[in-house]
């Protein structure tokens, strides 16, 4: 029973999910790009107050700084500290 | 005439419909190979291209095409009678709608998922791509226009209708913050969910809201056409999430729960179908039921709306390619279900040929509340549920249906707007308000201009939205046709419901244009003849595109 009811559940969250995923990712990538632009804003020469509490981030979003510029439309990295390509 | 007989004939036909021709066109027309690997596969990026069960997709083809206007057409066209109707859905859906759903997925799925739109481009040539856009951009013109019309007409009809309609909003909004927020399994938010629309809907009878006679010289029609505009203005604005995408679920839901309710009653009231075979006496000014009764009920027996959906989103998340045959033919025959209950609702939910008759004394004067009252009558008859509940609940689903169209068709016209704005370098027409002020003011100029500043005669547009409809069909059609001939299968089984589509939308354009002229209704005649233009280049196009493959095959 409880199997049948997880059952039921994916099925409905994939229904829910179907339609708009390509929208809600889309608004998903805007929110991440916002963040990956105020932890990364001081190394683009954009004064930011926020550089202080962000420090830590730059490491955990390393590995998503490659996409970032790509998707800025920077074929590669134009970074000094960041250089991922 | 028993409703039952009616509903068993209906689903029977459609049963077999499926079984056996869509089995056949399946096989030996497209050829569906469980070993093709799907884009879903072969693109995969878990974005748009993603496998997904066959029975979730059904869902999400099924409730993207499935709307306010199966119901609404053949509301309307049962004022011949109820057997012209009932046929044209039977037959339309089995070997046209079906072989359309099919047809269209198939073609996007054997080209990279290309929509019908890219298609047309690359197989018939840039000319008719254009005009794809152009009959795309008109259809969501007109169904944004009729649908706020369609339900401002419920809203004065039924005011029982307008606090459930509204709370439906705040269900959507409330339910979209705690599925984002993971709060419970979306199985419980869904049961929640429903509970507090029906629960909404209860209420609706006790608190009737009509908005004042008139206001700035608006009748209170053109005052929720206003309101209505503004509403599907700012929702189209809002993230996906917050509005349409819970909205779209829960009238998913409702849309099965109130086709099971309808069936239910029909099978335990049994009421006899009291409308005619075939109307003899038909008030005046009901256009002949050929070609009107083909562009009258589109969606329900074939509409070309239902292409782009399964060549834009559906074959990119087919996982098998028999799959498609589930899909989009049974796609195709829910649809056909919905057009069916409203056939039956429409002409066995009342008690006397007379009480039918006085509501069909006019072309338009039936729809809607045709299928809100007969359908509420049946309900009573069938489980008791009281007039007044089922009135509103009826109402409640068919504003539902319409206003989540309205949402989006806004929503896609301002797409098509800013990338005007983008390819033409028009900088204001990049933005999302202007270009939304842009395309609401263009939907609200059609729908009163369709029918004055009372905003009443909306649904005269009604048929010239059921001929673009046919030809974007007729579109997909030549598109499926041309590749079946490219590929050398017979064509025929895709051609020649292509080409009853294009006679017939051209017949009732001819009419209708007459028929404007006499009345000097200049602004709907100026429609119709851009439609027109755009119908003889489709026939034109088409003509073309098959001489050129036929010629292409000859030597082979």
């Amino acid at each position: 029973m409880r199997k049948a009811w997880r059952r039921f559940n994916e099925l409905l969250e994939a229904l829910y999910g179907t339609r708009h995923r390509r929208a809600l990712l889309a608004v998903q990538r805007q929110h991440n790009d916002a963040l990956m632009l105020m932890v990364y804003a001081d190394a683009l020469g954009i004064d930011n107050p926020m550089a202080h509490q962000v420090l830590e981030l730059k490491i955990l979003l390393a590995d998503d700084f490659h996409d970032w510029h790509r998707r800025a439309g920077l074929d590669h990295s134009v970074l000094d500290c960041t250089r991922c390509c | 005439m028993s409703a039952v007989a009616l509903l068993l004939i209906g689903l029977g036909a459609f049963a077999l419909g499926y079984l056996f021709y869509s089995r056949f066109i399946a096989g030996r027309i497209y050829r569906l190979d469980p070993e093709f690997r799907t884009p879903a596969h072969e693109q995969r990026d878990d974005i748009d291209y993603v496998p997904t069960n066959r029975f979730v997709l059904w869902g999400h083809h099924f409730t993207s095409v499935a709307g306010a206007a199966p119901i609404v057409g053949p509301a309307i066209a049962v004022i011949w009678g109820w057997g012209p109707a009932f046929v044209w859905v039977i037959l339309g859906t089995i070997f046209i709608a079906g072989v359309h759903d099919l047809g269209a997925i198939w073609a996007s799925v054997r080209n990279r998922a290309q929509s019908i739109g890219s298609l047309t481009g690359s197989l018939v040539g840039p000319r008719a791509r254009t005009l794809f856009m152009i009959v795309i951009f008109l259809l969501l013109l007109m169904v944004n226009a009729v649908f706020a019309v369609v339900i401002a007409r419920l809203f004065v009809g039924f005011p029982e209708s307008v606090v459930p309609a509204w709370s439906a909003i705040i269900v959507a909004l409330i339910l979209g913050q705690l599925i984002r927020r993971r709060a419970i399994g979306l199985a419980w938010l869904s049961i929640f969910g429903v509970i507090a629309l029906y629960g909404a809907i209860w209420l609706g009878q006790y608190v009737p809201i009509a908005l004042p006679d008139t206001v700035a010289g608006l009748g209170a029609n053109a005052q929720w056409i206003v309101i209505l505009f503004t509403y599907a203005a700012i929702a189209s604005l809002l993230p996906v999430w917050v509005l349409l995408q819970p909205r779209d679920y829960i009238n998913g839901l409702q849309l099965f729960i109130g086709l099971g309710l309808v069936f239910v009653a029909v099978v335990i009231a049994n009421p006899t179908v009291v409308a005619p075979a075939f109307n003899q006496n038909l008030p005046a000014g009901v256009p002949p039921l050929v070609p009107m009764l083909f562009v009258t009920i589109a969606c329900g027996a074939i509409s070309g709306f239902h292409g782009l959906v399964a060549s834009g989103t559906t074959s990119k998340q087919l996982d098998r390619e028999p799959d498609a045959r589930f899909v989009g033919y049974f796609g195709a025959v829910g649809e056909g279900c919905l057009a069916l209950a409203a056939i039956i609702a429409c002409t066995a939910g009342f008690a006397t040929l007379g009480e039918w008759e006085a509501l069909y004394s006019t072309f338009a004067g039936g729809g809607l509340e045709a299928f809100v009252e007969g359908g509420a009558t049946i309900m009573n008859a069938g489980y008791g549920l009281p007039i007044a509940v089922g009135t509103t609940l009826l109402a409640v689903m068919a504003v539902l249906f319409a206003a989540t169209t309205m949402d989006t068709g806004i929503r896609l016209q301002r797409y098509i707007v800013q990338e005007w704005g983008n390819i033409h370098a028009i900088d204001w027409m990049t933005r999302k308000g202007p270009a939304t002020a842009l395309a609401v003011g263009c939907c609200l100029g059609l729908a009163f201009g369709a029918g004055g500043t009372d905003g009443t005669g909306g649904l005269i547009i009604w048929p010239l939205f059921g001929t673009t409809n046919q030809l974007l069909a007729a579109l997909t059609l030549l598109v499926i046709s041309l590749l079946v001939v490219k590929l050398g299968r017979p064509p025929w089984f895709t051609l020649i419901p292509m080409i009853g589509l294009i006679l017939m939308t051209l017949t009732a354009l001819l009419f209708q244009l007459v028929d404007f002229y006499q009345q000097e209704n200049w602004f709907l005649l100026g429609l119709d003849l851009l439609i027109l233009v755009a119908a003889v280049f489709v026939a034109l196009e088409t003509a073309t595109a098959l001489v050129r493959a036929r010629k292409r095959e000859a030597p082979a």
